[in-house]
């Protein structure tokens, strides 16, 4: 029997012993970062790098996916084919919630939005070289400005999150109006180019620095003067701003390069980086950048038939360098654009190893930098606010003039305010010409309808935007709206 | 004087001891009369004992007139009294009526009579002869309540395993499996021929005992141990398989292809692709075929070695397995070795050792990643039949200029590789000691280790230019104790059994990863990580641990009235201090009906049992971590060609998480007629989930992904029936036939405030992020939500139809708001994915040397999204020109106008999510078919070949290839039905020999 009482005692004695040693419940967290690193400085940096991946996560998100340049074929420079209901959608004006394009940009700039949060939030708590964290704070300022600038002129009224991220009352929130989200936008160019250094940190071409930001601000301003705001004296502003960017432009090594066919070469053997760039998002073979290749070459030569130009435009655009460097029309067996499937000019810009060569392997992860701003925008930027401000100056004539020669054009001289404003205007939509920028000019101008005559009928299909809806921004993603009926 | 008196004393007492006590010899033997070792002979009422030798012989001395008692388990206890002869031999019989009767519950066993639960055993004679190669095999249609799905064809592949539906949306639905008491062991590194016998606990009163762990219902798996007669046995057991594709794909030829394609290039106002003189030529010499280029007869075989022996004092078994699976898609296969050896030994009459070691290891060749659009069926599909494979210079093409935008799928199948390396050691040892009558504590630790590798490799074609390799180790390790009291014991008509536990596990997984993209040299595939443009590598650590107490009793009167009642603490790391804990009660009582005095007349029935249970049983369905804010890491190029390293939120945390639990009602009754020859089992349940844990899809503007959170209550309740009949039981003629039916209704009840949760599946990659399924108050999980189509837009509809901007022939779908937009308030419940009823019906016949078996299982009541039509179909996107024949009776204006599919215009919208691809996916298959013929060759061995078809043929409406295969892995019931690309089931012969030395 003592035996037993001992067996019985001893099995006590484990189970207490097993029960009074409460850490065995413990969650150990090896390995895992949380949230205490932002109060450091390798912390916030890290954070920092994790808002620039918002703008390009290939094939998941970002504004380097390919269907960015969808988002921005409703102008009459990019065509989508027919043959894909989202492309042709967008390409036509008849937008609606469920339109499958939308996610990657939608998502990655609201990552860029919660990540930049998660620096300005953070960084007047964390510890370490206030003066490097300073400009990291003006980069996140920055990173916010820019996403939501595109944010707010594709969608109109959005969610404005300035949380670090997940909230409870998020999830119910209703949407900002334009005015408000305008607001921040400005309050955060005008902070990060204050707190921006006068080079790029670290010398990396993928930060801003602060006359891109300034450039940036240029834009903002434009966009502010023009619909939906028609701000009073934002021509100025940004006339203003942009002054100061071409002013200090050769100061910073920046100046427009000389030939047009070396503004897109698009090489992998090369960084692809020109004096031009203001604010690229830079490639590597793991970050690569999608829309370069298959994603908008033709069929003809192994592409996938996504992006092409409108025929009207092409054939609308003046001959010269600038022309050929812009559009890829014949393949290399001769074939032309006629004869092609879609009956539609690619965009040259767009195509990787534009010059032949490397074509036979084609894929879709380009090292190739992706040209977000270019100095002859703000060039372009300065000379129509000035010109819709206080009508155009030399500058204004010299720099649209340096930008038409380039181009194998003729300088323009003493035109009228309004015959300055329409060519800079069309200017612009040929110097930028797929790079994202014509779709922002006609909506701010209200000149989407007028566009569509622009489109050569034959081959460039008609409107399909409502006649009873004057908007052309989108509906809000379905996907977010049945998260939150309140948007 | 007084020494004198002593010694006479001491005489005195030597002379009565003499005349009082004997010594008793005999040897015993068991079964065709052989030496019957470790048998204990006692004297009854004393604690006087001894076993028998290994000759069966054993010496005792007893008092006179004592009674000798011998008692092994498993046979009938023999009593005699000692009268004359000092020579007492003895046969043992076997106690096969309690042989049978005794089954596994968790932490005991229990007479099947007393059973208050509702229980399932499948005995290993039920599947030897199907030459099953993994307990899911076994499992099939043998137990009711039991549903088993090869949702994944390939070699090795998943299977969805549930005992009584689905009861969490977030968890995994798999039931528990316990081997030989070890908990959670992953089957697939089980060998059936190891399994002695299995038990499938369903009803709350029997999960219970397992507590948070017990929701999906338990497996009880124990292992063959060797034999106690002193006999060696060996067993060979050996197949081979041949397996083909279960339905061939109805494609066009090469050259309807291409006309086909003329057709909707005009109809979207494209340049042609063909002339006319190359549709010629393949209408008269074909294209390339490239389904038929990937698939292959596949063969496969397996061998089986055991050899057990051992005696009543030692038992042992080992057994070596090998199978080698080919898969019908080439360069797709599965191998795996497997080693097990069990051994007990009996000290002495109270003290038992035991050890357990299952070494398995596997390879998966190529057999995993058969979901989404660049899988080598998918893209053979693809391709167009009019691309030829190959350049000139005998490389492959890497671009197919007008079918499909992926790569080469004969690229996908020889440049590149995905190998998964699994070895799995379980290890188990134990200690049994008897204290006293009916006490007995049972002590055991075990450890399961799993090593796994992965590699994976893309060559230059199959990633058309940047080839990249990849390698992962990890490494995960259980190790589990439990410590357990037990009492058993009768009083009269009183009859208890009672056991007290404590559990624990923990669990840690650590693993490193390495990645290069941009090999240099791509044919040193992962064997050269360090030769590539860009290499990353990461590391990862996790770990959960779970404490549990658990106690039970169970008590009978009279084997007429039963009860048992237990409870069940569990203590989980994964929670927060204030939740971590959580207590799960269970009882059931049991009436015997039939065992009444007054039925004794009803001479029809001869077993009657009403059961009635209920109980509580848990999930910890949660990542480790989910209640902490973590980040992810994540890159970014700051220069060209960089890469800068840095951090991006994680999923959000919650960290009020806690248990989910699950109440579970249960009544029942067994009934058995004519002696046993008709039985029928049927039960009623209710399962109750609370505190359901949800993924609630967090909007991208706050991040996006989702929140684990435990919102909402769900509803499983059903039927269960198993009828069983021994039609025909003669010494040389027999058929018995058993029927197992469920029915099973799930509902959502109530989602913590939303009417409707998101769930985005995206499975082929051009759902736009549409939500393909919802989870709704009042709808069951796996609701297919969409666009309701309504056929195309007639020609008498113009006007209607211009106001969507369609033209007749375009599809029409339901504007539910009339706003003339086919947008997201358009979108609908458009079918349920779960089964209704599932049926599975096993028969088998013996006569003579012969036994066929067979058994159909069927499914119905259950719709599937069939997006191989869509994206085959709309030749856009991903796959441009239609490869489904199909397509030929689209709408063609003018031409075809009484049609399902609408037509190919640039205004009609093929949307992926809608009922225009919804199928009843119901179906009936005879899954097996086999015949055995047992012979026996004098003084060599005895002899069993046996012929086994599986999927001979199937019923059904569906039109895709292979209604039971689905898209997802066995955890989820979120997402089943959708069929896209799933890996088919193959139809399979097997030839098998079964060798009994």
């Amino acid at each position: 029997m003592k035996k037993i009482l001992l067996h019985v005692t001893a099995l006590i004695c484990v189970v207490t012993i097993l029960s009074a040693c409460s850490d065995f419940l413990k969650e150990e967290s090896r390995g895992q970062v949380n949230e205490s690193v932002l109060s450091t400085q390798e912390g916030l940096e890290s954070a920092l790098t994790g808002a620039y991946r918002g703008l390009n996560s290939p094939w998941s998100y970002g504004i380097c996916n390919g269907t960015y340049q969808q988002l921005c074929s409703g102008g009459d420079d990019i065509y989508c084919p027919t043959t894909d209901a989202n492309g042709t959608q967008l390409d036509r004006c008849g937008v609606t919630d469920s339109n499958g394009s939308f996610g990657s940009t939608w998502n990655g700039l609201y990552k860029v939005v919660l990540g930049a949060n998660k620096v300005i939030n953070n960084y007047e708590n964390c510890s370490g070289d206030a003066a490097t964290i300073g400009v990291m704070a003006g980069e996140a300022y920055f990173l916010r400005a820019y996403a939501y600038f595109i944010l707010v002129r594709l969608w109109g009224e959005i969610p404005l999150v300035t949380t670090s991220g997940y909230t409870e009352e998020g999830i119910t929130m209703s949407t900002a109006s334009e005015a408000d989200v305008y607001t921040l936008i400005e309050d955060d160019i005008n902070k990060a180019v204050e707190m921006l250094g006068d080079s790029r940190r670290n010398g990396e071409i993928g930060r801003p620095d602060k006359i891109v930001a300034k450039a940036l601000m240029a834009e903002i301003y434009l966009t502010e003067a023009g619909w939906p705001l028609k701000k009073d004296g934002y021509y100025a502003k940004a006339a203003a701003a942009a002054k100061e960017v071409l002013d200090g432009s050769a100061a910073q090594g920046l100046s427009l390069v000389k030939n047009c066919s070396d503004l897109y070469i698009n090489m992998e053997e090369k960084d692809n980086i020109t004096t031009e760039d203001l604010f690229v998002i830079p490639a590597s073979t793991t970050d690569y950048v999608v829309f370069y290749g298959a994603w908008s070459e033709p069929g003809e030569i192994g592409g996938w038939n996504i992006l092409f130009s409108e025929v009207g435009f092409y054939q609308n655009f003046p001959d010269g360098p600038r022309k050929d460097a812009t559009f890829y029309t014949v393949t290399d067996t001769g074939l032309s654009w006629e004869n092609w499937a879609d009956k539609h000019p690619s965009i040259r810009k767009l195509m990787k190893y534009p010059q032949g060569g490397k074509n036979n392997v084609s894929n879709c992860s380009s090292v190739l930098p992706a040209h977000m701003l270019r100095l002859s925008q703000t060039a372009l930027t300065y000379a129509e606010a000035k010109a819709r401000s206080d009508g155009p100056d030399a500058m204004a004539y010299l720099w649209l003039n340096k930008i038409r020669t380039r181009a194998g054009l003729t300088e323009y001289s003493g035109l009228s305010t309004q015959d300055f404003i329409d060519k800079v205007v069309q200017e612009r939509a040929w110097e930028l010409a797929g790079e994202c920028v014509r779709w922002y000019d006609l909506l701010r101008l209200e000149m989407v309808p007028e566009s569509f005559e622009n489109k050569n009928s034959e081959y460039d299909p008609s409107n399909l935007h409502s006649s009873t809806d004057s908007r052309y921004t989108f509906p809000l993603p379905a996907s977010e709206t049945l998260l939150n009926p309140n948007l | 004087m007084k020494k004198l008196l002593t010694l006479l004393l001491l005489g005195l007492s030597c002379v009565a001891f003499a005349q009082n006590k004997r010594t008793i010899t005999g040897k015993v033997t068991g079964d065709n009369d052989e030496p019957f070792v470790g048998v204990f002979v006692t004297e009854q009422g004393t604690n006087n004992g001894a076993p028998t030798d290994i000759d069966g012989n054993y010496s005792i001395t007893v008092r006179n007139g004592a009674t000798l008692v011998f008692t092994f388990i498993g046979y009938k206890t023999q009593t005699f009294a000692v009268g004359e002869s000092s020579v007492i031999n003895v046969n043992m019989e076997q106690d096969v009526s309690n042989l049978e009767e005794v089954v596994v519950i968790g932490y005991g066993t229990s007479k099947r009579s007393s059973l208050t639960g509702s229980l399932s055993q499948v005995s290993s004679s039920s599947f030897e002869n199907q030459k099953v190669t993994r307990v899911d095999q076994a499992l099939q249609g043998r137990a009711s309540g039991v549903q088993v799905s090869n949702t994944v064809g390939a070699p090795g592949g998943d299977v969805r395993i549930r005992i009584r539906g689905a009861n969490s949306i977030l968890g995994d639905n798999s039931p528990l499996f316990v081997v030989d008491g070890f908990v959670g062991v992953d089957f697939s590194s089980i060998n059936p021929e190891d399994i002695a016998s299995i038990e499938v606990l369903k009803d709350a009163s029997s999960t219970a005992i397992y507590g948070s762990r017990g929701a999906n219902g338990v497996v009880l798996i124990t292992t063959k141990a060797g034999s106690k007669n002193g006999k060696i046995n060996v067993t060979y057991d050996g197949s081979v398989t041949v397996s083909n594709i279960i339905k061939k794909y109805d494609l066009l030829s090469a050259g309807q292809y291409a006309e086909a394609y003329n057709a909707h290039s005009e109809a979207f106002g494209l340049n042609p692709q063909f002339t006319q003189d190359e549709i010629d030529e393949y209408y008269e010499n074909g294209g390339y075929d490239y389904v038929d280029a990937v698939l292959r007869t596949a063969i496969s075989h397996q061998h089986q070695l055991s050899i057990s022996g051992g005696t009543t004092q030692t038992q042992w078994r080992i057994s070596g397995n090998y199978l080698n699976q080919e898969g019908i898609v080439k360069e797709s296969s599965y191998d795996r070795f497997n080693v097990r050896a069990n051994l007990n030994t009996n000290v002495n009459d109270r003290l038992s050792f035991r050890f357990n070691i299952n070494t398995s290891t596997s390879n998966g060749y190529n057999n995993s990643g058969y979901s989404g659009a660049s899988t080598v069926l998918n893209q053979a599909i693809a391709w167009a039949p009019t691309t030829d494979p190959y350049n000139e210079d005998g490389t492959y093409v890497t671009n197919d200029p007008v079918g499909s935008l992926k790569a080469n799928p004969l690229a996908l199948i020889y440049d590149a590789e995905s190998i998964a390396e699994k070895t799995f050691i379980t290890m188990l040892g134990g200690l049994n000691y008897k204290i006293m009558d009916g006490f007995s504590i049972d002590l055991q630790a075990a450890s399961d280790q799993q090593f796994l590798k992965d590699k994976s490799w893309s060559g230059t074609y199959a990633s058309r230019g940047t080839p990249s390799a990849g390698l992962t180790d990890s490494k995960a390790r259980t190790i589990q104790t439990t410590s357990q009291i037990s009492y058993d014991k009768t009083f009269g008509n009183h009859s208890i059994n009672a056991v007290a536990a404590v559990e624990t596990q923990s669990y840690t997984y650590s693993s490193h990863q390495s990645t290069s993209t941009g090999l240099v040299f791509p044919s040193l595939k992962y064997d050269n990580l360090s030769q590539a443009t860009s290499k990353e590598t990461a590391s990862d650590y996790s770990m959960w641990t779970l404490l549990s107490y658990i106690a039970r009793v169970n008590y009978s009167y009279a084997d007429k009235y039963l009860a048992s009642v237990s409870i069940r603490r569990d203590g989980s790391s994964k929670f927060s201090d204030d939740n971590k804990f959580s207590t799960f009660p269970a009882a059931a009582v049991a009436w015997n009906l039939g065992k009444e005095e007054f039925m004794k007349n009803v001479t029809v029935i001869s077993n009657l049992k009403i059961r009635a249970s209920w109980g509580f049983t848990g999930s910890q369905a949660i990542s480790p971590y989910a209640t902490k804010y973590l980040f992810d890491g994540t890159t970014y190029p700051f220069s060209m060609g960089t890469s800068t390293s840095g951090i991006i939120a994680g999923d959000p945390a919650n960290t009020d998480l806690k248990w989910e639990t699950t109440e579970q009602k249960d009544i029942g009754f067994d009934i058995g007629l004519f002696d046993g020859r008709i039985s029928l089992e049927a039960d009623y349940y209710v399962k109750d989930t609370k505190d359901l844990l949800l993924d609630k899809n967090v909007p991208a503007y706050l991040g996006g992904s989702s929140i684990t959170s435990n919102i909402g209550k769900m509803r499983n309740n059903g039927f269960d029936f198993t009828l069983t009949g021994k039609i025909i039981e003669k010494k040389d003629i027999s058929l018995e036939s058993s029927v197992n039916f469920s029915i099973l209704k799930n509902k959502v009840v109530d989602l913590g405030g939303n009417e409707t949760v998101y769930v985005s599946t995206n499975l082929t990659g051009i759902n736009d992020g549409a939500y393909d399924l919802i989870y709704r108050v009042g709808q069951p999980l796996g609701t297919l939500f969409g666009l309701k189509y309504l056929g195309p837009w007639q020609a008498d509809e113009a006007d209607l139809a211009a106001e969507y901007g369609c033209v007749p022939g375009d599809a029409r779908y339901e504007d539910r708001d009339g706003n003339k937009i086919y947008d997201s308030s358009d979108y609908q419940i458009i079918g349920y994915a779960m089964p209704k009823y599932t049926l599975g019906w096993n028969t088998s016949f013996n006569w003579k040397n012969f036994s066929f078996n067979m058994f159909l299982q069927g499914v119905f009541g259950t719709d599937k999204l069939n997006y191989n039509r869509c994206i085959n179909m709309m030749a856009s996107r991903d796959v441009r020109g239609a490869r489904f024949t199909e397509i030929l009776e689209r709408y063609i204006p003018g031409v075809q106008e009484d049609t399902y599919l609408p037509s190919w215009s640039t205004t009609s919208k093929w949307y992926p999510v809608s009922s225009l691809w919804l199928e009843d996916a119901s179906f009936l298959r005879m899954k097996n078919l086999s015949v055995a013929y047992d012979f026996s060759v004098p003084d060599l061995a005895d002899f069993t070949v046996s012929l086994n078809a599986t999927n001979l043929f199937t019923i059904t409406k569906y039109k895709g290839i292979d209604p039971e295969a689905s898209n997802v892995g066995s955890d989820s019931d979120v997402t089943q039905g959708l069929d896209y690309g799933a890996y088919p089931n193959s139809r399979s012969f097997t030839i098998g020999l079964n060798v009994k030395f």
